[in-house]
């Protein structure tokens, strides 16, 4: 990992450099992380496509321990950043879902959110600023690193799940966590498809501990024949007793099993839902055999393994119908959506962010 | 026919006012430095007639405000020079709480702890709680990404607001985020929350409620020195203890709110007082209770006491939130500040702000949410005295380069409005504050919502 305060200018040089260089060339400018969520250069547009690789920048930029922040360039993974973030007893609480090492660009950019998303947030709420470098106004943060801010608009979310169409992220600033003092971990399991059970037990689980969070995380992970429900909880040796000892004595739960708090295999999509949205999906998606994962504090949902032509089409309208959100990380990318309301004042924002077009657009036929 | 006329045939005649004793009333909110008189004061009933009232202002070519509990610290909701203010104070039913998706359905007017109180009975809450929460509403809310002191642990308003209804400048109707609470492709909600209503008017939102802590334990400790009571602050927040809230206020605070209606008995010596809150799974909070009182006793703690039943902590909790307020009680006019700093240089920030009051000769009192780093110094003035009204101007700008020279940002969230235009723009770059306005030109080419605030005119 690279530790070089000499990065950070690089890196703003040679961004922008590079968004002059695909300006002159007529092409596209897309950001490319671990390579693990985006497909980006499959067929963003008719246009050449030149990549920005995030990864040659790797560094710590700033890291306030007694603050809980740090700013870290885009190319950093977050497994490379927790493992150092451990050293002071903090982490950046991401845990993508099936681990991948995706890097924190990467997960900004494709909207990755993790299997911690209930007990400690999602995972753009804990982004407080970044750099960017953006065609019209080179490079400039937005948003501040600190803990609180409303100076001006969040244009930091311009940056979350938009791959790329308003600038590259050259540097993000975190709100950290510190490292539980303890954890216990709960798991209950069955063969067949997901019933009434799991959800009664997942239930039963969140009343018998009314706070917020009530776990760090609620996975409950399906399979073709059958499925597995893991509580884990962080907080101090008292809270754990309580925890394994007011969810142990339910449903014939085993105690302090050794689960990492991944799904296995590589997700292909992600969604997020509703409660009881999240439900009725679960269960579609169980009795058909599928492999999903899903946080259930959250609404968070996670497809893995290999998927037939057009299934995340597919599981998009599942998704849809319960009144959730989708993103596909297989096959090529299909472009962001533009509710036609909203889409004169979007594409007057990226006019006068990306004059020349060097950017990743939307297409038209994306409009919800 | 004229703009008035018109905006009558939208919403009735009744729901039009322009005497000027009314406008008189409207001419400020809470930032009493602005006054600017609107040539109107309209109450639509719905959204349909908010969007009347956006398109017959257009047509009119005048500007307007979109005005909640007019609560705004920084003149959010400050008429704007011969512009219209829309008041959606009849936009103000409850009209769903949803326990099982932990979700209200509410009108802008809706007062933030009406909110809290329709959802007690699913043991659910809404946890932004400023300090206005009894008067401002959940539209002014959302325009200001409102604060208060519980947000430390849950967050501030942006990270509780899942879906709207808004109406844009061209009076188009919209809904904007998702109940699910992660938009797909663009986010205009991000945008809209703390947009100061320059961007849209929202008329609708879905809030996220949370289940109320099985335990809580609200400490009060009290210290000889503002600096053991800062140094105490960055313990706890290093050490990884997120309390619900962490609130200090210094001694010149406590003298005022003593004198007001819920009166703790904290000695009249002291430096400050922290008032700590931890909440969740019983054990928990005892453990963190327990952590935060070693932790301050580590720094010299001269008086530390956990709250012995409900009442007690209402009672410190009341004197807290109403601290505002009672500098009513020494000082003839107060001025709030806001800024934020890096939480582990409050006490150098704290020994700064002294340093302000003295070279611009104003008591200043702190009563801020210290475990976010986000002051709160009111600056005690007497407005008829010119000289100190200049004076008090000055000394809130010095603050504010206090919190920018050690890392923070001018505004936490009180917003920019007209009072921090200027400190804005030293805050960002040129590019930067660009960046800024392109938003404002594609969201609202023609200047008709609220223009004037955030920006200084170019």
């Amino acid at each position: 990992m690279a530790q070089h305060p000499a990065d950070a200018d690089q890196a703003s040089e040679a961004a922008l450099d590079a968004l002059a260089e695909a300006g002159r060339r007529g092409a596209c400018l897309v950001p490319v992380g671990a390579g693990i969520r985006q497909h980006a250069l499959e067929a963003w547009d008719t246009r050449p496509v030149v990549p920005w690789a995030s990864t040659r920048f790797q560094t710590i930029r700033r890291w306030s321990v007694p603050d809980l922040t740090a700013e870290v360039d885009a190319g950093l993974s977050w497994g490379d950043l927790n493992q150092r973030l451990a050293q002071h007893g903090q982490w950046l609480p991401v845990g993508v879902a099936d681990g991948a090492p995706d890097t924190l660009g990467g997960i900004v950019s494709a909207g990755v959110n993790g299997v911690w998303t209930g007990g400690y947030s999602p995972i753009r709420d804990r982004i407080l600023s970044m750099t960017v470098a953006v065609p019209a106004f080179g490079v400039v943060r937005v948003g501040a690193p600190v803990v609180k801010n409303v100076a001006g608009y969040n244009l930091w979310r311009l940056y979350w799940a938009t791959r790329g169409t308003f600038g590259i992220v050259l540097t993000i600033t975190w709100k950290l966590a510190a490292l539980p003092r303890a954890t216990a971990t709960i798991t209950c399991a069955d063969d067949g498809p997901v019933t009434a059970r799991v959800w009664e037990a997942a239930r039963r689980w969140g009343d018998s501990l009314p706070t917020v969070p009530a776990l760090a995380t609620l996975l409950l992970t399906i399979h073709p024949s059958g499925w597995e429900l893991v509580g884990i909880a962080h907080g101090g040796d008292p809270a754990m007793d309580r925890v394994r000892r007011s969810l142990g004595a339910q449903i014939g739960a085993g105690q302090d099993v050794e689960r990492p708090a991944t799904l296995p295999g590589g997700v292909v999509w992600q969604a997020r839902l509703p409660r009881e949205g999240q439900r009725l999906v679960m269960e579609a998606l169980s009795r058909s055999g599928a492999s999903a994962g899903a946080e259930l504090q959250s609404g968070m949902v996670w497809g893995y393994g290999h998927q037939p032509d057009g299934a995340s089409q597919e599981m998009a309208a599942l998704v849809a119908r319960h009144g959730g959100t989708f993103r596909h990380w297989d096959g090529p990318w299909r472009g962001l959506g533009v509710p036609p309301a909203e889409a004169d004042m979007w594409q007057r924002l990226k006019t006068a962010v990306d004059p020349q077009g060097v950017l990743p657009g939307w297409r038209a036929e994306a409009e919800a | 026919m004229g703009v008035v006329e018109d905006l009558r045939r939208v919403v009735g005649p009744g729901s039009v006012r322009t005497d000027a004793a009314l406008l008189d009333a409207y001419a400020q909110d809470a930032y009493t430095l602005a006054t600017v008189r609107p040539l109107a004061v309209v109450w639509p009933a719905s959204a349909d007639e908010v969007a009347g009232v956006v398109r017959v202002l257009a047509r009119h070519g005048v500007p307007l405000v979109a005005r909640g509990g007019g609560t705004s610290l920084s003149g959010g909701s400050t008429p704007v020079p011969g512009g219209v203010v829309v008041h959606v104070s009849r936009l103000n039913r409850i009209l769903r709480v949803d326990p099982l998706a932990s979700v209200a359905e509410v009108e802008p007017g809706v007062v933030n702890t009406w909110v809290s109180r329709a959802a007690a009975a699913a043991g659910l809450t809404y946890r932004p709680d400023p300090s206005s929460q009894q008067a401002c509403t959940i539209g002014g809310n959302i325009a200001e990404n409102a604060g208060g002191p519980h947000c430390l642990r849950y967050g501030v308003t942006l990270n509780h607001i899942l879906m709207a209804d808004v109406v844009w400048a061209d009076g188009r109707q919209s809904r904007v985020g998702t109940l699910a609470g992660d938009p797909e492709g663009l986010d205009a909600l991000s945008l809209l929350v703390g947009s100061e209503g320059t961007l849209g008017i929202i008329t609708r939102a879905w809030v996220r409620l949370e289940p109320v802590a099985e335990a809580s334990a609200t400490v009060l400790a009290v210290f000889g020195t503002v600096d053991e009571a800062s140094e105490t602050v960055s313990e706890v927040i290093a050490g990884g203890i997120v309390p619900a809230a962490l609130e200090m206020m210094d001694n010149l605070a406590v003298s005022a709110v003593e004198r007001g209606q819920y009166r703790v008995g904290y000695p009249p010596d002291l430096g400050a007082v922290l008032l700590v809150e931890v909440d969740g799974l019983t054990e928990q909070v005892e453990e963190d209770a327990a952590r935060v009182q070693a932790i301050a006793a580590r720094h010299g703690v001269a008086h530390l006491q956990r709250a012995a039943s409900e009442a007690e902590r209402t009672l410190w909790w009341a004197n807290r939130k109403t601290a505002f307020g009672a500098m009513g009680l020494i000082s003839r006019n107060y001025y709030v500040q806001d800024g934020v700093i890096p939480r582990s240089r409050l006490p150098e920030a704290l020994r700064a702000i002294e340093q302000v009051g003295r070279q611009h000769t104003i008591r200043i009192a702190n009563v801020f949410h210290a475990g976010d780093g986000n002051l709160h110094p009111l600056l005690l003035y007497d407005g008829r005295d010119a000289g100190e009204v200049a004076r008090v101007q000055g000394a809130g700008h010095a603050v504010l380069d206090v919190c920018l020279r050690l890392g923070g940002t001018v505004s936490g969230e009180h917003g920019i409005g007209v009072e921090k235009r200027a400190d804005l723009a030293r805050q960002l770059t040129a590019p930067e504050m660009a960046f800024q306005r392109a938003v404002k030109d594609a969201f609202d080419p023609m200047a008709r919502l609220n223009p004037g605030k955030i920006f200084l005119p170019l």
